[in-house]
């Protein structure tokens, strides 16, 4: 058996219909049992070079390949059939891949449709369970997990079918820091148990001690690569020396959490809740239980809480979207209607898809300005906006086929488009390059010199360091 | 009382399923006033074992809503016919049909009361695991599982995406409620369809890539690693039902036949020849 889980030489690969290449002339090697990772700015080639590993690339989508990619001993291309026993992938969002509905049953899922026999899918599912700590969840429906214990069943399911190679999607985008901090040590695990990885992702700082290699790609093409040598440095500690890191559109290597001040002593309040009490349904939790804080005007304020604290629903309480059951909030010392609250806040929620509805970019600018300013005044914010969040070129595309980068910086140009009073933005850079990172948070430390109230749900720690000024700390209510 | 839901929680879904089935059949069969109050009698036990008497009431209140709405919309109706009629050749003709139809109203209703029951028993105790385990272990071919399982994930998080795009489309200032559908139908459409459609193609994508990386649908019967399996409890749920239908079938084979249903017509036409 060959010491190489890949051999990349000069690889190739042409979209249908696409203009220029995704990848030319890429080329690096990988050992099993080692882990490497792949970065770059957004459309660099990265997702792209992925699906080629975990055989989508030319079984489900087609295209122009060309050079040598052997993965885990087969030469590409191959039928999927042949990759998908060897390899396995985790997607950036592992509900888009679960298919069963409780963890043991999604564990076991390739193993049934592999048609082995039930004893041994026991065995494996158990082991695999046990050694990412999921026994306990085994019967949980999949739909009440964490992000991270998603994440986990998926990396489970990985490892009771035995793949050699797991690819990885962007897997902290959706993970709060610390579910990160256990992903890494996650990932040293399943290295120990002498699986390959190859991860994919902008956030850098949490691979520092795990990885082996390191490959940047730009514009498909691979600009920087580094290995790790024996006593040697860490390949990001090489990276972060390069002079053209910020150049490449790349995220920071090391980051620290921000001790910011709590949000109640740091000014005068655009939004003050008063003992605010809510519960979805009278037999769902309660979330809230006369909770109280104030929103600062003119500041950009973090919204931290682990998983389940109730984030998300304050954001939609803070809108007018959720009926409080008692309490009040008011807005610039006013109890207004839900209507008119709406009407003065903005809200970027996580998914993009259903938040444009226009032909084009620019018309979904124009439509997201309040009817009361002038024509004129409206083009003239939509051109700036489009200018600001370097999508000036894409004016006349349809807003839902931009990427996902693309998508988000145009989320958020419409809800700054509405000239809110209070912008809240539920994790508006996941998924995001460093260059793409710091246009957002350049445009919302702008919104809050401006006098706006800003309110950030993110895990984005790099974000939160660039921009967040203090935090309203919300602490999950355990009263049934 | 609540313990008795600790029994109905161990029926399996395919014995519920049967159970509603038989229950169903039975019901059509039943014409007798007693046989099917006998009927519904013991299939509100057999839902109330779920311990969700609210849920039940309030479904025996629509039940009598209907009733009462029906009733009234029928005495109103002949009411209305025989002013119509007075004195006419038609008289006699609607005399003859009223005992007839005001006389057996109710039997429909009788009949829909086992049905509402083992429907709520099933409705009560639904969860989608339990389901999907089910149709694995009556070894569906996988042109019939795969699409069942796509189904049973795709539901709730397209229902998750509904509820998303009311607040997007709220935050906009529009609204999707009926009214506003009405007002503004090209609105509501642009503010429903193309983010819906791109959401849920984007959604099938997802599950497709996700189907060809796990291999699901590459084998023709996979194992089944949690088989479910009849248990005491099925056996005796199934023994019992099986006990009371025969008794009640029997019952309304015995019993003189009620003055309007098809029986009674037989009967009548048999005198008449």
């Amino acid at each position: 058996m060959s010491e190489w889980m890949i051999r990349a030489e000069d690889v190739a690969y042409r979209y249908p219909f696409a203009e220029a290449p995704a990848l030319e002339g890429v080329s690096f090697r990988l050992r099993r049992g080692e882990a490497l990772l792949v970065t770059g700015a957004s459309g660099c080639g990265k997702s792209t070079l992925l699906r080629l590993l975990n055989g989508l690339i030319p079984n489900h989508y087609k295209g122009a390949l060309t050079g040598r990619l052997t993965v885990a001993g087969e030469r590409l291309p191959v039928p999927m059939e042949a990759l998908a026993k060897r390899v396995g992938t985790v997607l950036q969002n592992p509900d888009e891949q679960f298919f069963a509905t409780t963890v043991e049953e999604e564990v076991a899922l390739t193993l049934e449709w592999q048609c082995r026999p039930r004893e041994e899918i026991r065995r494996r599912v158990d082991g695999a369970l046990r050694v990412l700590d999921l026994t306990d969840l085994a019967r949980r429906s999949v739909f009440t997990l964490s992000s991270g214990e998603k994440q986990k069943t998926t990396l489970a399911a990985i490892l009771a079918a035995e793949a050699d190679l797991v690819v990885m999607d962007e897997p902290t985008a959706n993970l709060s820091p610390e579910a990160t901090e256990a992903l890494a040590r996650l990932v040293l695990r399943l290295k120990r148990h002498g699986v390959t990885l190859v991860i994919v992702d902008h956030r850098l700082y949490w691979l520092r001690g795990v990885l082996d290699r390191l490959l940047v790609l730009e514009r498909g093409r691979a600009v920087f690569a580094a290995e790790r040598m024996p006593g040697g440095e860490d390949p990001l500690d090489l990276l972060a020396a390069q002079p053209r890191v910020a150049e490449w559109g790349l995220r920071r290597v090391d980051v620290s959490r921000p001790d910011l001040p709590p949000a109640d002593t740091f000014g005068a309040p655009a939004v003050e809740i008063r003992s605010l009490t809510f519960r979805h349904s009278k037999k769902s939790r309660l979330i809230f239980d006369g909770f109280s804080a104030n929103v600062p005007r003119g500041a950009v304020t973090a919204i931290v809480g682990a998983n389940g604290a109730g984030k998300t629903t304050l954001a939609r309480l803070l809108c007018g979207l959720a009926k409080p059951q008692a309490g009040e909030i008011l807005h610039e010392g006013r109890a207004l209607r839900r209507r008119d609250v709406r009407a003065h806040a903005a809200f970027v929620m996580q998914q993009m898809d259903i938040q444009l509805f226009m032909r084009t970019v620019r018309e979904e600018l124009l439509f997201s300005a309040p009817r009361t300013v002038p024509r004129a005044d409206r083009e003239a914010e939509a051109d700036r906006l489009l200018g600001v969040f370097g999508l000036a070129h894409l004016a006349g595309r349809h807003p839902q086929s931009l990427s996902g980068g693309e998508k988000q910086r145009l989320v958020v140009a419409c809800a700054l488009m509405k000239r809110p009073a209070l912008l809240i933005l539920d994790e508006p850079t996941s998924g995001l390059d460093g260059r793409n990172m710091r246009v957002i948070a350049a445009q919302l430390a702008q919104f809050a010199l401006d006098g706006g109230a800003a309110l950030l749900i993110t895990h984005d720690l790099e974000l939160l360091e660039l921009v967040a000024q203090c935090q309203l700390r919300i602490e999950r209510n355990e009263t049934p | 009382m609540r313990a008795l839901s600790v029994s109905s929680e161990a029926l399996d879904i395919r014995t519920r399923l049967l159970i509603s089935l038989a229950v169903s059949g039975v019901s059509i069969y039943l014409s007798g006033t007693g046989p099917l109050l006998a009927l519904g009698a013991a299939t509100l036990l057999y839902v109330l074992t779920s311990g969700r008497y609210k849920v039940i009431a309030v479904s025996y209140l629509a039940v009598c809503a209907m009733m009462a709405f029906t009733v009234g919309v029928i005495v109103v109706s002949f009411r209305i016919g025989e002013w119509l009629v007075a004195g006419t050749a038609w008289e006699r003709s609607v005399a003859m049909l009223k005992p007839a139809m005001l006389g057996n109203f109710h039997t429909p209703f009788l009949r829909m009361i086992p049905a509402l029951n083992v429907l709520l028993a099933i409705g009560l105790d639904f969860s989608v695991q339990r389901f999907v385990g089910a149709m694995k272990s009556l070894r569906l071919p996988r042109v019939a599982l795969v699409p069942l399982m796509v189904f049973c994930r795709f539901v709730p998080e397209f229902v998750d995406v509904i509820r998303q795009l009311r607040d997007a489309v709220r935050m906009r200032g529009f609204s999707l409620s009926f009214g506003a559908a009405l007002l503004h139908p090209v609105q509501a459409v642009r503010l429903t369809v193309v983010p819906l459609t791109v959401r849920t193609l984007r959604m099938a994508d997802h599950l497709s890539v996700a189907a060809e990386m796990k291999r699901v649908g590459y084998a023709r019967r996979p194992t089944q690693l949690l088989a479910l399996r009849f248990g005491k409890a099925d056996f005796a749920a199934l023994v019992a039902a099986a006990h009371i239908l025969a008794a009640l079938c029997a019952w309304q084979a015995l019993i003189p036949a009620t003055p309007y249903g098809p029986r009674a017509v037989q009967t009548e036409e048999a005198a008449h020849e």
